[in-house]
Formats: structure tokens, sequence, C-alpha cells
């Protein structure tokens, strides 16, 4: 019990100073704010998507009895930091495109690899019972390839689709490891609330912060909920 | 139409099936005891497992090699034989497109057969709104509209007690008059009130269809010992 309050006291203390002092300055962020939270969502959707077509197509993988090896890879991102993979993609693509132009694709494609441990955790057991169920039904009755996916596949599977996906943009949005090597002039929300503390505007850092809890949260909420929808 | 098995032999780990044997047009019981391979026989014929060496063989044809779905094949498992987040309709639907775009003469035909196995206005409901009785005729009505010349019925009805099953064995003997039919059962009457033939499956080997009655009356020993 002692326990339990003192955790909770551990993250909602800050929460709630934050929440105090952020909530009357919502209203006046700069806009440069409200284009740096865009960017965000833009970025943690595209992480989301891409951390559900990588999972689905690892865990379909590895549930038909694929190559072992294919669920360690999917397990990789869990020893890599984003800053590693982010400054390994960095040395890679150095020639080839500006940082600039990197910044938002490669925070979207390093969230989305970080996500994917969790969400294969969900999702390869439910992969699997799709097999085991409905692999012989769906094998005898035709029903293969788009059909199968769009009838069979996305709705059973939507319910750890939609957590990870959820998880990938909650990482995307509040990344701020990968984002910094490449920081430029379009910063995304993270980034822009540490550059508000670096300029001791405490007041639009802390409604900053609080823009960025609700944002990292409704994502999360709509991407989980949205797999529920049906089920 | 024969569905013949030409020397085959299937092995799975330290089990091997093998048949070799013609099955004649109508309606036939598998029986045997638990591990004897009646399930792989099924298996082998629906396409879920190819044989080790031989051929099978349907209208003359070789079908050995045909996916599941490419088979003049129907079948119904003990479980699992909808999709539990398609409606009725679509559950239906699926044996005529399995993509479900299905046009106005198909919708029609869904609705048709599902009044003709007493399912009318269930159309929306998912199975899981169904009594066991209603699910089972709902994979009846898609056997019905699939309507390939072979049926496999793995114990589809065991769960339904004794009543509900003769009455869906009856409804199948009426909507699958023209079908050869393979049906594994653990129930000595089922066989006598469905098929005239059987089809003995004894540790792994096959032997050709006999009269069920005689078979029955005066079971060879191995028989004996699992009827009891």
């Amino acid at each position: 019990m002692v326990v339990i309050a003192a955790a909770a006291a551990f993250l909602l203390a800050p929460l709630i100073s934050v929440a105090a002092t952020g909530l009357p300055r919502l209203t006046a962020l700069p806009p440069e704010v409200w284009d740096a939270a865009l960017r965000s969502i833009a970025m943690a959707v595209i992480s989301a998507l891409m951390a559900a077509g990588a999972s689905l197509a690892l865990a379909l993988t590895i549930a038909r009895g694929g190559a072992r090896w294919v669920e360690g890879a999917g397990m990789l991102p869990l020893i890599a930091s984003p800053l590693v993979l982010g400054t390994g993609l960095f040395i890679l693509l150095r020639g080839a495109v500006t940082p600039q132009q990197m910044a938002l694709p490669v925070t979207a494609l390093i969230n989305a690899a970080m996500a994917l441990p969790f969400g294969l955790r969900a999702l390869i057991p439910a992969a699997r019972a799709l097999e085991q169920d409905y692999g012989q039904l769906a094998a005898s009755l035709d029903l293969r390839g788009w059909a199968r996916l769009r009838l069979l596949v996305l709705p059973r599977l939507a319910r750890p689709l939609g957590f990870g996906a959820g998880l990938a943009a909650a990482l995307a949005m509040g990344d701020l490891g990968v984002i910094t090597l490449f920081a430029g002039d379009r910063p995304t929300l993270p980034l822009m609330l540490y550059q508000l503390m670096n300029g001791y505007r405490m007041a639009d850092a802390a409604a900053c912060a609080l823009l960025l809890m609700a944002l990292s949260l409704g994502m999360f909420w709509l991407f989980e909920r949205g797999g529920r929808r049906d089920a | 139409m024969t569905l013949e098995f030409r020397d085959i032999l299937l092995r799975q780990d330290d089990f091997a099936l093998t048949a070799d044997l013609t099955v004649l047009p109508g309606r036939h019981a598998v029986i045997g005891a638990s591990g004897s391979g009646k399930s792989t026989l099924l298996a082998l014929v629906a396409g879920f497992l190819a044989p080790t060496r031989g051929r099978l063989i349907w209208d003359d044809r070789d079908i050995t090699d045909l996916t599941p779905g490419q088979r003049p094949v129907s079948i119904l498992f003990q479980n699992h034989n909808l999709f539990p987040h398609l409606t009725v309709k679509q559950n239906v639907g699926m044996g005529l497109r399995p993509d479900l775009r299905l046009d106005r003469a198909q919708q029609a035909q869904v609705a048709q057969v599902l009044d003709q196995v007493g399912l009318s206005g269930t159309e929306d409901r998912r199975p899981a709104a169904l009594s066991g009785g209603q699910q089972s005729r709902v994979a009846l009505a898609r056997v019905l509209l699939r309507a390939r010349p072979l049926l496999l019925l793995d114990e589809p009805f065991a769960a339904l007690g004794p009543a509900l099953k003769s009455e869906m064995l009856a409804l199948l003997a009426q909507v699958a008059s023209d079908t050869t039919v393979l049906m594994v059962t653990h129930d000595p009457a089922d066989a006598r009130a469905f098929a005239p033939d059987t089809l003995l499956v004894e540790d792994g080997a096959v032997h050709a269809p006999c009269p069920t009655g005689p078979l029955l009356d005066n079971p060879p020993p191995g028989l004996r010992a699992y009827l009891g």
C-alpha cells in the first residue's frame, strides 16, 4: 500500500505541477508549438502504421512456423537504443540525404522498430491461435490473399495490432533521442519543449509538456480503442 | 464419380497411414479407435496433409497436388466451422465467393439456402448469438452452397447431444443426397443410421468399404475390442 502510494506520488507530483503551470498558458502558446504538434502527430501516425504492418508480417510468418531467426529479429530492438539505431542510420545515410530530410522519417521508423518487441508479444500468440483455429477452415474455403487479410486476419488480430500501433504512436510522439541527432528548423513537440526549457520559458515549456502528454495518451487511446471497436 | 486411393502412404513422425481402395458414390462412415488415423485420412482427402507416396484420384482426375480450396471437397470440423467475427450471411456467403463480393443473384441464393435449413431471420447475427444446433445449420448451409461433390465430416455434431445430432444427420441426408460423404464417427448407431457402407481404420491401415450392418453385427477382433 505504502509502495503504491509512493509510486503514485512519484508519478503524480510532477504531472500535477506541469498541469498547474502549463494549463493557463496552453491557449497562449506560440504558433510554432502547434506546428510542432502537428508534425509530431503525423510522425506518430506513420510510426504506428509501420509498426502494425511490420509486426503483422513478422507474426504471421512466425505463426506459420517460419524460421526461428524471424522471432529473434523482432526482439532485436530491445538491445539497441533509439540513439544507437539513429546514429547508425545517420552514418549510413549521411552522403545521400541531408539530416533535415532524414529527421522525421528516421524518427518514425526507429520508434516503429522500438515498439515491435512489445507489439509482437501480444501479436504472436494471437496469430498462432488464428492459424490453429481457422487456418484449415480458411484453406478449405479457398480464402486467400487480400480477402484472407481483410475478412480473417485483420478482424481477428485487431486488438493486439491496435495495442502495438498505439504503443508505437506514443513512443514516436515522445521521442527525444533520434530527433536531436537530426535537429533542424522543423522540430517535433518534444524537441520544441527542450528548446523552450533552454530559453528559460518555463510556463510555455510546461504548457508544451501538458500538450505532449495529452497527445501521447490520446494517440495510444485512439489506436488501442480502434482495435477493440468490434470484438 | 469415385474416389480412389492409389497405393497411398502418409508418414507423420512415427505414424504411418496406408490406403489402397476405391470409394463409390454414397454415404460412408469412417470407424476406428482413437489414434488409428481417421482424422489423418480426412486431412489427406481435404488436402491439409500430402501423402509421402501414392496418388489420390477423384472422378479420373489426379487431385493429389491440388490445394484444399481447389479440391472438389467440403469439410466440417469438430470445432471452428464458422468465423465468429462474421455474420451468418457472411459465413454462408463464403461458400459461393470467399472474398464475399456477392452479386444480387448470389445474395438471393444465400437467403434461399438459409431458408432451406430453417434459419431465416438470423442473417445478420454472429454465430455466438445462435444455439449449437443453429450454428451447425449455418455450416450445413455453407456446404449446400459450395455444392462440392465430396463431403468430409470430422464428427461435427458430436457436441450437440443425441436428439439434435440425429436431426442434423437427417437434414444432411436430405440436403446432401447426391454427395459422396465420408463421416468419422465414434457412435455405431450413427453409422448404421446414416451410412450404408463403412471404412474401417485400424492402426493406420484404411480398409476397403464394406456394408455397415454386417460389419458392426460381426466385427473383426480389433473393432470388437474398440466397440466393447
